[in-house]
């Protein structure tokens, strides 16, 4: 604690030099490049992206779908080529703030909350929202049939705030369209809300599910400009009133199967009237992000309570086990400590329904974190008895005790002495691994995080207000830990 | 009654090395013999065997009406090894108390655990026998704060309290300072006068002279050199 205020000093230091980087580099509007460049580069998903941006099935390499063709069409327009750049759709409006394209083109809904950071083009679709269910489900036939179901969708897609709507909706978000059908077919969730493009062409390939009832609510698909880009904006809109007068972009629907009576109004919308001012202040984020810090405190003990009995076990499979249980704990911990948990993750939530074997998000997660650790728990408990003076074992042994006494009164609270600083080390791990199991629908803190600032964009002030959660609970058990070692160490031993 | 121990024909040998070869060798009941000889020649390892930490390669070891063979099947037998650790107590050279008990739960340990005593009887006993080797006050205090001397006599307590019929110290006094050794070999007369069977490694003068009522003497392979009575004034 006697170094605490220098470190507080190089720390805001830091957190300056951080801020100042963050500060625009160049303020050019982005035609200038295209123009250099000869090159308009625009932003999109291809990870389930269909129809809208997807690689060809037939050539991996090439890119096709609805918007690959008029974005080509208004590169033409503007007399340079179109360049696509795949980044994760909940990275968009980030990405493209971060000037990594010029467009954000990729089934992007005009909300008022993203018209606060960017600008978007004029409309170039109309869509609604799709209700997906499993094919023998009768029970479904509407929006109203929601209410108390698990529903799946995009995260942080205009869906999503749809749902929210309705607060007896249990909404889960994913990161794309195929694994929210892959789930809905399992049965994870009992149905799926997505863009109607989305619906109308994954739903028909699947033989077990059928959409339902009307397509709810309305948007509009818009190209995301960064606001420093007038002149871009005032060009592209001019590429893409082009296309909608000539009927271009009409022959793109049809051929897409997509064009339908609400298209008319493309020609009618010219431009955006700037909406009401949204809401969006971080203050409503704040519960959100402690809910998530509650899942992941409670993720955290039950895959540690799961790690330590599990490596309690193994460790003694390891140390005192015939041939063949010494050779399979070899094996289990050698393949858990050599293979990502990410991995281990995936398997275990998306890859065993396959085999008929369904586990909720939380259980998985659970047991992915537990078994992960429990390889290195055991480890750590075989170093801590190993290290026992073998005088200890004899002593006991000379007492008449028997080999599980010798190890539960002599040898186990010698070794747990010894273990528990590395097992604390490897506690505070976990606690920030869970935020891994985010990929497998878990709204942990993390993923708390990721929603509220694609949403509000306020990477920097969410980002740090998270890590200084992550640290008001990981330091307590610090000094837990601490205060153990402590009061061992008073008792002479 | 049987002999305290019996040793017949005992071979041990670590690899190619032999430790000891053939050897017999009688204790009465109530005998008190202490084990002579350079160091290295197997008597360290001749103890280690008696309660079976060391198995070995032929021979067999009778205690009272135990036996234990070369040939037999460890983990068959193990609750006769135990049994014969149950009656045979062992003092160590380093002591090997245990660091996270206190000093009276080291000598509970063993008969709460293995002779399943009720917890007060156990810790009557237990203070009793600390009382005896002057360490009453010390009861609650952890290994890690007592002197050699002082562990080695909890340690000679915690071995008493299984009430052994014998009791084997492995050269108690080496590790201590001169001064403490001499409340050793009063601490091992006083025991000496339970009638107990006692078989004590040492190269103490003061323990051969005052309290042995055998000596024999070991050369390398644990051969007998000697093996004399020796009369003590009680």
């Amino acid at each position: 604690m006697r170094f605490f205020p220098p470190k507080l000093f190089y720390g805001l230091c830091f957190l300056g030099l951080i801020l100042s980087l963050g500060a625009p580099v160049y303020a050019a509007d982005a035609w200038d490049a295209v123009r250099k460049t000869g090159e308009l580069r625009w932003g999109g998903d291809s990870a389930g992206g269909a129809p809208y941006v997807y690689a060809d099935p037939e050539n991996p390499k090439r890119m096709i779908g609805f918007e690959v063709e008029i974005m080509d069409q208004i590169a033409r327009q503007l007399g340079v080529k179109a360049v696509f750049v795949d980044v994760p759709w909940d990275d968009l409006v980030p990405a493209l703030l971060r000037h990594n394209f010029e467009i954000a083109f990729n089934g992007l809904e005009i909300t008022p909350g993203r018209l606060e950071v960017i600008q978007f083009t004029q409309p170039y679709y109309f869509f609604s929202a799709q209700i997906t269910v499993r094919k023998e489900d009768g029970r479904m036939t509407g929006w109203q049939d929601l209410e108390g179901k698990k529903t799946g969708t995009l995260a942080t897609s205009f869906t999503q705030s749809l749902l929210e709507q309705n607060k007896k909706i249990e909404v889960v978000t994913y990161p794309g369209p195929v694994e929210a059908y892959h789930d809905l077919e399992s049965g994870r969730v009992d149905a799926v809300l997505f863009d109607a493009p989305m619906a109308s062409f994954y739903v028909p390939q699947n033989p077990r599910l059928k959409n339902i009832g009307v397509p709810v609510g309305e948007g509009m698909y818009g190209g995301g400009i960064a606001k420093d880009s007038p002149e871009l904006l005032q060009r592209v809109n001019g590429a893409l009133r082009e296309l909608i007068r000539s009927g271009e972009i009409e022959r793109i629907y049809r051929r897409w199967h997509l064009w339908d009576e609400r298209q008319e109004n493309l020609k009618e919308a010219a431009s955006l009237s700037e909406k009401s001012r949204p809401q969006a202040g971080l203050a409503q984020y704040v519960p959100i992000l402690l809910q998530g810090a509650a899942v992941t405190v409670l993720l955290s003990c039950f895959s540690m309570a799961l790690a330590v009995f599990l490596g309690f076990f193994l460790c003694l499979a390891k140390l005192y086990g015939t041939r063949p249980v010494r050779w399979l704990a070899n094996i289990y911990i050698e393949v858990i400590r050599g293979t990502p948990l990410l991995i281990q993750l995936y398997l275990l939530y998306y890859g065993l329904p396959n085999l008929g074997i369904q586990l909720s998000a939380m259980t998985a997660a659970v047991l992915g974190l537990g078994l992960n650790y429990s390889a290195y728990e055991a480890e750590i408990y075989r170093a801590g008895l190993l290290a026992v003076p073998k005088g200890q074992e004899e002593a006991a042994r000379c007492l008449g005790m028997t080999g599980w006494q010798t190890l539960w009164y002599v040898l186990i609270p010698q070794a747990a002495r010894m273990a528990l600083p590395p097992s604390t080390n490897d506690f505070i791990a976990l606690f920030k691994d869970t935020s891994l199991v985010s990929v497998i629908t878990v709204m942990e803190l993390t993923r708390a995080y990721n929603q509220a600032a694609t949403r509000t964009y306020r990477f920097l002030e969410l980002g740090l207000l998270t890590a200084l959660l992550y640290f008001l609970m990981s330091f307590p058990l610090s000094l837990w830990a601490r205060s153990l070692e402590k009061k061992q160490h008073a008792a002479g031993y | 009654m049987p002999p305290a121990i019996k040793i017949e024909g005992l071979t041990k040998r670590f690899g190619d090395n032999v430790v000891i070869e053939r050897l017999d060798l009688t204790i009465q009941p109530g005998e008190v013999a202490v084990l002579q000889g350079p160091s290295g020649v197997g008597k360290s390892t001749l103890l280690r065997t008696l309660t079976y930490l060391e198995p070995f390669q032929a021979g067999r070891i009778l205690l009272g009406e135990l036996e234990l063979s070369a040939g037999m099947d460890v983990r068959k037998e193990r609750a006769r090894i135990r049994a014969a650790r149950r009656q045979t107590g062992f003092v160590f050279q380093f002591f090997n108390l245990f660091p996270h008990r206190t000093v009276l739960e080291n000598l509970m340990l063993g008969p709460v655990q293995v002779l399943k005593l009720p917890l007060k009887q156990a810790r009557a006993e237990a203070l009793s026998l600390l009382e005896r080797v002057g360490l009453a006050e010390k009861a609650g205090a952890y290994p890690a704060a007592l002197s050699g001397g002082q562990q080695q006599r909890v340690g000679i307590a915690r071995a008493l309290a299984m009430h052994p019929r014998t009791v084997l110290f492995d050269e108690p006094t080496a590790s201590l300072d001169p001064d403490m050794k001499q409340e050793m070999v009063q601490v091992i007369r006083e025991f000496a006068k339970d009638k107990l069977t006692l078989l004590i490694v040492t190269h103490e003068p003061a323990v051969i002279e005052s309290i042995a009522t055998r000596v024999i003497k070991l050369g390398p392979r644990c051969a007998i050199l000697s093996d004399q009575r020796n009369h003590v004034s009680g």
